[in-house]
């Protein structure tokens, strides 16, 4: 630390940080992409493995037999669904029933701030359809949580047909150890905030529910169903949630370790896995795979029914069947048993899911980059803003000498004073509250007297808010000059 | 090594021998010595001589044993037609033994199965006289209330939740886990030592975790639990109440609660009470309750009960493989072939009362014994089978009682009270307790008690607590409330609150999660801290008049809680634990903690250090290499430099 008490060194230092800037910028910033898309590349990238003890070494047997079945039902949920134009609680009430659950109903309402796109509508009612499954001998402590989406036209159906299959199945085994809830939501998300907040009495959006009646203690892990046909070609892991949150890796583990010894195609991403890592091809695969996830997160918005679950500190994900044109066809049966299997090994847990990282990126389902090897990517873009400051910072300390007379060169010192620093980050903090604030409050107003509708009334508010910044702060900035050279002279 | 091993056994032969001299002519010292007590006390004599024709019996039962269980009853009935005045218990000792089943149907298809058995014996442990003859009061049980002058001990073990909603009120309920509570006598001066040693002893007798109760679990409540046998005084400094909501109930805690049993399991309804069968259950609570008790009405004796009970209730789809028909070898994979000998009366209650006419199940055999009993507020009827009678055995000597349904629709139940609570919120910082109370009376209100005993390392907001009752604030007309104190004593909060007719009552209080010291941390911090289970004491509204003569002849189910008036009956509801989960360090952390420190450490305070210590001076320009190599050598010369 000689460096910071030595003068000569340490402007040795700032007048290199200074000359070279711009390069030291452009290198750092090469430097941070490169870094970034080289953990794509699979010799950087480290393999996934199971870190949960209680779910890496415990053998579990799937056994589940009656995926037929399930397709029946699912067929019979359909033509209910298409009966009373909804969601059928009444039958969903009865069959959940009759496979020994104890079945309650919640029901929601929510009022939109815009009319549905395709219904013009501002209020949405539903109802949840849930059924506990009682582990024996268990005191209602810990909780798993199947659900599945009652999705509008024929959507689905096949995933709510296979939650009542697994449901009947489960009800008969002993070793249940954690109660398991299997949820029918309505309204996809609208539905599963609903069921939450109630779940857990708080209330963040608003939203009107009647009270749970009957509830499995904390949960400890959940997955959301969506399954849209008799047969799929390969199942899709979905793990992005709200404002970017990440399940466990291990949940992810989990699947990828059941779909290999089921022996059904995953993907992450809708990407099937590759082999040709050294090939320009599959790195490109490995970089587009990546890359979605990045910007799934920064979208900020839950990609499944399972991203509301995250905020509650409940490792959740989505499954998806997709049945595409591939040859290789996977059966009911053996989704069902591939989700039992998942369920056993949850039930095996004897914490909550904590032992691997929160913080991944995955670039195939079998590799992933922890944030220790993604962050100093981002230190060196963010490093780059420092040296910028770093730079205008010392030009403002010693301005470069002026050839003209004494005078100038010490008013020219004086000038920049608080105000003007001040000035711009006032103006820029009240821009960002308008544009908070205002698009909603004006939204009333200018449907009335505009003939514009809610959607646009937004938008044209949020034009304006930013017209009249942009005119601001060039207006002030030679209002205060003009104000300075008035009291100059 | 070997050769001192020689000599010890040796040396232990000796004294076995030495001994045995000594006991033997010890023993005809105190025959003769007998002999003389003969003439003080002819019931004395009476006794010691049934002793050695009852362990004759003993012994021959023994030995029989070693043949199938069928065959050796039927050989053992026709070699030692033994007296009944053996059989039956003998009145001079005052002990008598009862045992019973009661199997109620439950509307979900799911059977419970209720055992009892009850021990009352005629005496005194209270006025400090030595006893040490026991007969069928197990002796690790007595010394246990003599030891540390305890009036009423009660324990269970239970595994599972009693689901009120599906199954209605259970004859004994208990909270998940282990629960104890015991009144010592007033003459116990140091209550807490008393209880720390008994807590340590029980936990050896039933093989459980009871040692773990400290004072950091254990509280005193001032109204909740009241003493069930007769009592003096019922102050609460000498009540303590410990719940241990994670202990596991498995085989190596129902292996010593059977051998209190004076059968053990080998005779009797304790044949049925298999582990293998008894654990592939949804719910499973074992108890053992010893109490004082009157003989009659005035009171004039009074003595010791032993309560030792059994609940179990069996799934339909689990071990009912989802049909709806039931009978003892299915339940318990056993049949009953004779009672205990040595019980006074044994028998098999099967609640019909919601099938007067056979229309829902059917019953075979078919029994002409009836029964009826006032119990949990509700004229009951029942099914008797005496297993003292060889009739109930029929020809093929053996009981396999078969309850087959005729029709499959199972609702959901609505008992008069019932409760339920969870953790509301989100984060790891605060979070809300909410308990629920329904009351599913009609018309009538009746007042709770509702006692909450949370760890200290859930804070309290005590100024949050708030009651509703139909969107309405309900005042408790009675609060008992004690802080905790960190890592000494939990909270303990007792309510006495009216529920009014046909409500849902809510009591919330919020609380901050604390974070524990590093080595305070359960093994497995990440699956969460448990908190007992609420304990809500009722008197319900009756819809029959109680029966408040205790000494009537009752069925044994119909009697474990006292009941002082007609109008309403005495209802324990527990709700369910909960687990919450507090703030947990990464336990990596340590390591980090000191990487971190040492670099901050070393980097900013060696930096500070340095500026602060270091004496700035105007550096003069650097000399030239020549003048440098100059002042060398003028140094060295001894010359002062240029």
């Amino acid at each position: 630390m000689g460096l910071l008490s030595d003068p000569n060194r340490r402007r040795a230092l700032i007048s290199l940080l200074t000359r070279l800037n711009a390069p030291i910028c452009v290198l750092c910033y090469f430097a941070g992409v490169c870094w970034f898309m080289g953990l794509a590349f699979e010799p950087f990238t480290l393999r996934t493995y199971m870190s949960e003890n209680a779910m890496g070494s415990t053998m579990v047997e799937e056994r589940f037999p009656s995926g037929e079945r399930a397709l029946a039902t699912g067929r019979e949920f359909a033509a209910h669904k298409k009966k009373v134009g909804g969601m059928p609680v009444d039958w969903l009430v009865k069959t959940m029933q009759a496979r020994g659950l104890e079945v309650f109903t919640q029901s929601f309402s929510r009022t939109l701030p815009f009319p549905d796109e395709n219904k013009e509508r501002y209020i949405v009612k539903g109802t949840n359809v849930y059924g506990i499954l009682r582990a024996p001998r268990a005191p209602r402590t810990e909780a798993l949580v199947l659900s599945a989406p009652c999705s509008p036209g024929d959507n689905n159906n096949q995933a709510v047909g296979l939650l009542l299959g697994l449901a009947h199945y489960f009800r008969s085994q002993i070793f249940w150890a954690k109660d398991i809830i299997f949820l029918v939501n309505e309204h996809d998300l609208i539905g599963m905030q609903a069921w939450l907040e109630s779940y857990h009495h708080t209330n963040t959006t608003g939203m009107d529910w009647s009270p749970l009646q009957g509830r499995g203690g904390s949960i400890q892990a959940a997955l959301s169903l969506e399954l849209s046909s008799d047969v799929i070609t390969s199942f899709d892991i979905v793990l992005e949630g709200l404002n970017g949150q990440l399940p466990n890796l291990d949940l992810a583990n989990l699947f990828y370790a059941f779909c290999q010894k089921i022996g059904v195609l995953c993907t992450i991403q809708g990407k099937l896995q590759r082999n040709d890592w050294d090939s320009v091809s599959g790195y490109s695969h490995a970089v587009q795979t990546m890359m979605l996830m990045v910007m799934k997160q920064a979208s900020g918005r839950p990609w499944g029914d399972h991203g509301l679950f995250l905020r509650y500190h409940i490792e959740a994900a989505t499954v998806k069947g997709i049945n595409s044109f591939r040859q290789y066809k996977t059966d009911v049966t053996t989704v069902g048993r591939l989700l039992e299997g998942i369920f056993r090994k949850l039930n095996n847990l004897l914490e909550r899911l904590h032992q691997s990282y929160f913080f991944y990126l995955m670039p195939s389902l079998s590799h992933f980059v922890s944030i220790g090897y993604y962050m100093p990517a981002f230190g060196l873009l963010a490093v780059i803003l420092l040296l910028r400051a770093l730079d205008l910072w010392v030009q403002f300390a010693n301005p470069p000498a002026v050839t003209a007379d004494g005078v100038a060169d010490i008013e020219r010192q004086s000038s920049p004073g608080v105000l003007s620093v001040l000035t711009p980050l006032v103006i820029s903090h009240l821009t960002g509250a308008a544009l908070y604030f205002l698009p909603t409050r004006f939204q009333e107003t200018a449907v009335e007297h505009f003939p514009v509708s809610e959607t646009e009334a937004v938008v044209l508010t949020a034009i304006a808010v930013y017209t009249a910044g942009l005119a601001l702060p060039h207006n002030t900035h030679r209002y205060l000059l003009t104000q300075l050279l008035i009291y100059d002279s | 090594m070997a050769a001192y091993r020689c000599l010890r056994c040796a040396w232990l032969l000796l004294v076995f021998i030495s001994s045995w001299y000594v006991v033997v002519s010890s023993e005809e010292t105190t025959q003769g010595h007998d002999r003389v007590s003969v003439a003080d006390n002819p019931q004395t004599a009476a006794d010691t001589a049934k002793q050695p024709l009852e362990e004759r019996r003993w012994e021959a039962t023994q030995v029989d044993k070693a043949v199938p269980d069928d065959a050796a009853a039927a050989a053992h009935k026709q070699d030692f037609p033994v007296p009944d005045s053996v059989l039956t218990p003998t009145p001079q000792l005052n002990d008598e033994f009862k045992e019973e089943l009661v199997i109620r149907p439950l509307h979900s298809g799911d059977i419970y199965a209720s055992f009892q058995f009850r021990t009352v014996w005629e005496t005194d442990f209270t006025r400090g006289s030595k006893v040490s003859h026991y007969r069928l009061f197990p002796k690790s049980l007595g010394q246990v209330i003599s030891k540390f002058s305890v009036q009423e001990l009660h324990i269970s073990f239970t595994q599972g939740y009693w689901r009120t909603m599906q199954w209605g009120q259970p004859y004994h309920p208990s909270p998940p886990g282990a629960e104890l509570w015991v009144w010592f006598q007033d003459t116990v001066t140091d209550v807490d030592a008393t209880w720390k040693e008994l807590t340590n002893v029980l936990s050896g007798i039933f093989c459980a975790s009871l040692n773990f109760i400290d004072s950091t679990n254990t509280v005193q409540p001032s109204a909740s639990f009241k003493p069930l046998g007769i009592a003096n005084g019922t102050d609460h400094r000498f009540l303590r109440y410990a719940t241990l909501p994670r202990e596991i109930v498995c085989t190596e805690n129902l292996t010593p609660w059977k051998k209190l049993l004076p059968c053990g399991s080998k005779a009797g309804l304790a044949v049925l009470l298999k582990s293998e069968k008894l654990f592939h259950s949804s719910f499973h609570s074992q108890a053992v309750h010893i109490r004082p008790v009157c003989q009659d009405q005035q009171c004039k004796t009074m003595s010791l009960e032993l309560r030792q009970t059994l609940n179990v209730v069996f799934d339909l789809h689990t071990s009912g493989q989802g049909k709806r028909e039931w009978s003892l070898f299915k339940m318990f994979s056993r049949t009953l072939t004779e009672a205990c000998p040595l019980a006074a009366s044994s028998k098999i209650y099967i609640d019909i009362t919601d099938n007067p006419q056979e229309e829902q199940f059917e019953l075979s055999p078919a029994t002409p014994l009836l029964s009826q009993a006032v119990v949990l507020g509700d004229r009951r009827t029942f099914s008797v089978y005496d297993l003292t009678q060889q009739v109930t055995f029929g020809t093929v000597r053996s009981l396999n009682v078969l309850i087959r349904w005729k029709s499959t629709e199972g609702d959901m139940l609505r008992p008069l009270l019932h409760a339920e609570r969870y953790v509301a919120g989100y984060g790891l910082q605060t979070g809300e307790i909410h308990t629920l109370m329904y009351n599913n009376h009609p018309f009538r209100s009746f007042p709770v008690l509702l006692l909450d005993s949370v760890p200290w390392y859930l804070r309290l907001y005590i100024h949050t607590l708030t009651v509703t009752s139909k969107g309405k604030d309900n005042k408790p007309s009675y609060i008992h409330y004690e802080p905790s104190k960190d890592r000494v004593r939990p909270h303990l909060l007792e309510m006495l609150v009216q529920l009014p007719p046909h409500s849902v009552t809510e009591i919330t209080v919020q609380f901050e999660r604390a974070l524990l010291k590093w080595t305070e941390y359960t093994p497995d911090p990440n699956h969460g801290f448990y908190v007992g289970s609420s304990v809500i004491s009722a008197l319900v509204p009756s819809t029959v008049a109680m029966n408040t003569n205790i000494t009537e002849e009752q069925p044994l189910f119909s009697t474990f809680f006292p009941c002082k008036e007609e109008s309403s009956y005495f209802v324990r509801v527990y709700t369910e634990p909960l687990l919450v989960n507090l703030p947990t360090p990464d336990f990596s952390m340590p390591y980090n903690v000191i990487c971190l420190t040492c670099t901050v450490v070393a980097v900013g305070y060696g930096s500070l250090y340095n500026l602060l210590t270091r004496s700035f001076q105007i550096e003069e320009p650097n000399p030239g290499l020549a003048k440098r190599i100059a002042n060398i050598i003028r140094k060295m010369r001894g010359v002062p430099p240029l």
